[in-house]
């Protein structure tokens, strides 16, 4: 009998169940497990490099992070008393409390950004990607509608704002108007939308274009023979069959947009008076000028868990949740 | 399986083995030691690049003193120091606007800076301006010393005033003759304003500046009392209000910086703001460019000071020969500073401030004029990065038209004094 199975007829041979028996025979055990120790330690030893830059930059700033977050922390002289849990309940619960008004006013003004910014960060980059697939000179739009996303925060709001002004804007050159588009509500979200979805809808729309090319290219045949034209194909075929990538766009679009911080900051300043202003822009205030770390750490963590709880539902919910 | 085992752990004993023989720590080593003669200190600013300045030091007192200068970004300077500090890698000597001193003076560790400018041969009460000396103590104590000023001034378009039958070489100087300025500069059907009312900057200049005027005071640095909801503020913002809303001089819901882009178009006559400005007016405006002391809106002349002050961080490295290669530096730059004044670094040395070649370079004595009717932010932690916002987020509003002046000023007022309880 050979000591190892052929390839051919493997399952025939050696069901799974009997792989067990086959290296518990007399002279193979003490092989066998010195090859599964060394591949264990192998396994380990490639992973060590993530494992390590995972703890000291990932875990490590986590568990200091909450450490900071149950202080008083002022970051010039440190550790200023323990505190517990009892800014977490003020951010929470304490209506009267600045922290408190800042926390709730920052996460409402992000969950509104997360809110008219995520549907068109799918939408826009969808279209986008479908009409690339569908059409022609894919070597050109596809470059050409990703390059906006290699732009830094700077770039992008420094021309923007520019673009945008009142007075001299040419946005409200060619309107012929004195559109508030930085100054004034509903135009500062308008703005701000509409620079965040200019500059990330490329980086959405590769991963999309990236979905459809995998789709079975029959599928479109079949729906072009069954006369179904671009855009009932793009409802009823398409976008059913990217569902999957639609689900993971739409859930690092939430997060990103949780994010938000450079937009508002260098746009608008976060106004027109505050209302401009996200949870992460009041996060760093507190933190480096008003040197109330321990404060920002928990409006960190608080941030945190909203975010992991929107993703987790939006994931249930792409999964078909509560059905 | 067995090249993967063996060569990992290879791998990394070669790159261990290897750092450290590394000819690197030694080659690094080597020049710290030949420098170890030298009183070296690390030397931090985030305003103009001394870096010509620090290495003309460094050569004249090469072997006894030294200076590792670092320039960091106005924009996020707070945060890189404290950083900086909670590593314990601050640097010895740092240079940023006033404010952002005082919570490193309450939590005890700037050292006092007046025995380092005696030591300099300086004595700050005949050397600086009153206005940049004075009321900058923390509990009594003086810990930071001018570096340079920026005072807020009057830009005008010349040659927008000539046009409008207004004679360019005589300003407005009151609030009557700015008001009168404004209006017959204003030519909307060419989109030409009077005067740019922004509502968020440059208010960190022009609100302190016309408060003053009115006589009265941001807040209380003692008490950190706030005062700007006094009657004077809110005549100070009545003015700018009106600009807008009554006379209008200026345009409704100005962006950030449109004030000065339409400037340098000219489509904006008058501009009062922050000196930094001017090297980029007189570029775009050359001769037509005007340049004035603000005029006096309220009752007296007064304007903000911007402003850089260094302090010295109380760290294990401040030994006496530190101390010592501290205040050489102090005495280099001050000397230095009509050389810094000819590339636009504004001086607050007063010997430099009243030499005759001083007040030859184009619109310093315009300048000069400024600092000594200059006021500053109350020395409270944070004044002007943090407990301000409240204060222009809602100055911002009123002039957008969103809020009265009064209740913008009163919730400002209400919502920094409860900030007031929150700092160091």
């Amino acid at each position: 009998m050979p000591l190892r199975p052929r390839k051919k007829g493997w399952s025939t041979q050696f069901p799974v169940k009997d792989v067990g028996a086959w290296r518990k025979r007399p002279g193979l055990a003490t092989g066998a497990s010195r090859a599964k120790a060394k591949g264990t330690v192998s396994a380990y030893l490639f992973v060590l490099p993530f494992l390590v830059l995972f703890g000291g930059l990932t875990a490590y700033p986590i568990g200091y992070g909450i450490y900071i977050s149950l202080h008083h922390w002022n970051p010039i002289v440190g550790n200023s008393g323990w505190v517990g849990l009892s800014t977490y309940a003020e951010l929470l619960f304490d209506g009267s409390s600045l922290f408190s008004q800042q926390f709730w006013q920052g996460l409402g003004h992000t969950v509104l950004f997360v809110g008219i910014s995520v549907p068109f960060l799918v939408a826009v980059p969808l279209i986008i990607a479908y009409g690339i697939y569908r059409a022609g000179g894919k070597s050109f739009f596809r470059p050409l509608y990703f390059f906006p996303a290699t732009l830094s925060a700077t770039a992008v709001t420094s021309i923007w704002a520019w673009i945008l002004q009142t007075q001299g804007g040419a946005v409200n050159q060619i309107l012929g108007m004195h559109l508030p588009w930085l100054v004034a509500q509903p135009w500062a979200w308008i703005s701000i939308d509409l620079v965040t979805v200019w500059w990330t809808s490329g980086f959405n729309m590769i991963i999309l274009y990236a979905g459809l090319t995998q789709l079975p290219k029959t599928v479109f045949d079949a729906a072009a023979i069954d006369g179904a034209g671009v855009v009932s194909t793009f409802f009823s075929v398409a976008v059913p069959q990217v569902k999957p990538v639609l689900v993971f766009v739409g859930i690092i679009s939430t997060i990103a947009s949780f994010n938000l911080f450079a937009q508002p900051y260098l746009l608008t300043g976060g106004g027109p008076g505050f209302s401009t202003s996200p949870i992460t822009m009041f996060i760093y205030g507190e933190g480096f000028n008003a040197m109330h770390m321990g404060t920002a750490a928990a409006m960190a963590f608080l941030m945190g868990i909203a975010l992991a709880a929107i993703s987790l539902g939006q994931y249930w919910f792409a999964r078909g949740g509560g059905q | 399986m067995r090249q993967p085992v063996l060569a990992f752990p290879l791998l990394l004993g070669a790159l261990w083995l290897t750092a450290g023989a590394s000819p690197l720590p030694a080659a690094r080593a080597k020049p710290a030691a030949t420098k170890a003669a030298a009183a070296t200190f690390s030397f931090w600013n985030s305003g103009p690049d001394l870096s010509t300045l620090v290495k003309g030091f460094n050569r004249a007192y090469a072997g006894k003193y030294a200076i590792h200068y670092r320039n960091i970004p106005y924009a996020n300077e707070t945060e890189i120091v404290n950083s900086a500090l909670s590593a314990h890698h601050g640097p010895t000597l740092m240079e940023e606007s006033l404010t952002p001193s005082a919570p490193y003076a309450v939590e005890g560790v700037e050292v006092p800076i007046l025995p380092l400018l005696k030591m300099a041969g300086i004595d700050p009460a005949r050397d600086f301006p009153a206005s940049m000396w004075n009321r900058t103590t923390v509990n009594k104590v003086h810990y930071v010393a001018p570096v340079d000023a920026l005072p807020t001034v009057l830009f005008y378009n010349k040659a927008l005033f000539k046009a409008a039958g207004l004679n360019p070489n005589t300003p407005p100087v009151n609030q009557a003759t700015f008001v009168r300025d404004a209006k017959k500069l204003t030519v909307r059907a060419k989109g030409q304003w009077g005067y740019v009312q922004e509502p968020a900057w440059p208010n960190p200049f022009l609100f302190p500046s016309l408060l003053a005027q009115f006589g009265g005071r941001e807040a209380n640095p003692a008490t950190r009392k706030i005062l700007f909801d006094s009657p004077a503020g809110l005549a100070a913002l009545t003015f700018e209000h009106n600009t807008i809303f009554k006379w209008h001089v200026s345009p409704l819901n100005a962006s950030n910086g449109e004030a000065h882009n339409l400037f340098v178009k000219g489509k904006n006559a008058m501009e009062m703001t922050g000196a930094y400005d001017y090297p980029i007016y007189q570029k775009a405006l050359g001769n037509h460019l005007g340049m004035a002391v603000l005029p006096v809106i309220g009752h007296r002349p007064a304007d903000f000071l911007g402003q850089n002050y260094w302090w010295v961080f109380k760290n294990p490295g401040l030994t006496p020969a530190v101390r010592k290669a501290v205040a050489a530096w102090f005495g280099y730059y001050y000397h230095h500073s009509l050389l810094l004044a000819k590339e636009g670094t504004i001086p607050v040395w007063l010997p430099t401030l009243k030499n005759p070649a001083f007040r030859r370079i184009a619109g310093m004595p315009v300048i000069a004029r400024a600092v000594d009717t200059g006021v500053l932010n109350p020395l409270i932690p944070n004044w002007g990065t943090t407990t301000s916002t409240y204060l222009y987020a809602n100055i911002s509003l009123v002039l957008e038209g969103k809020s009265s002046v009064k209740a913008g000023l009163h919730i400002a007022a209400q919502k920094m004094q409860q900030e007031m309880a929150t700092l160091p």
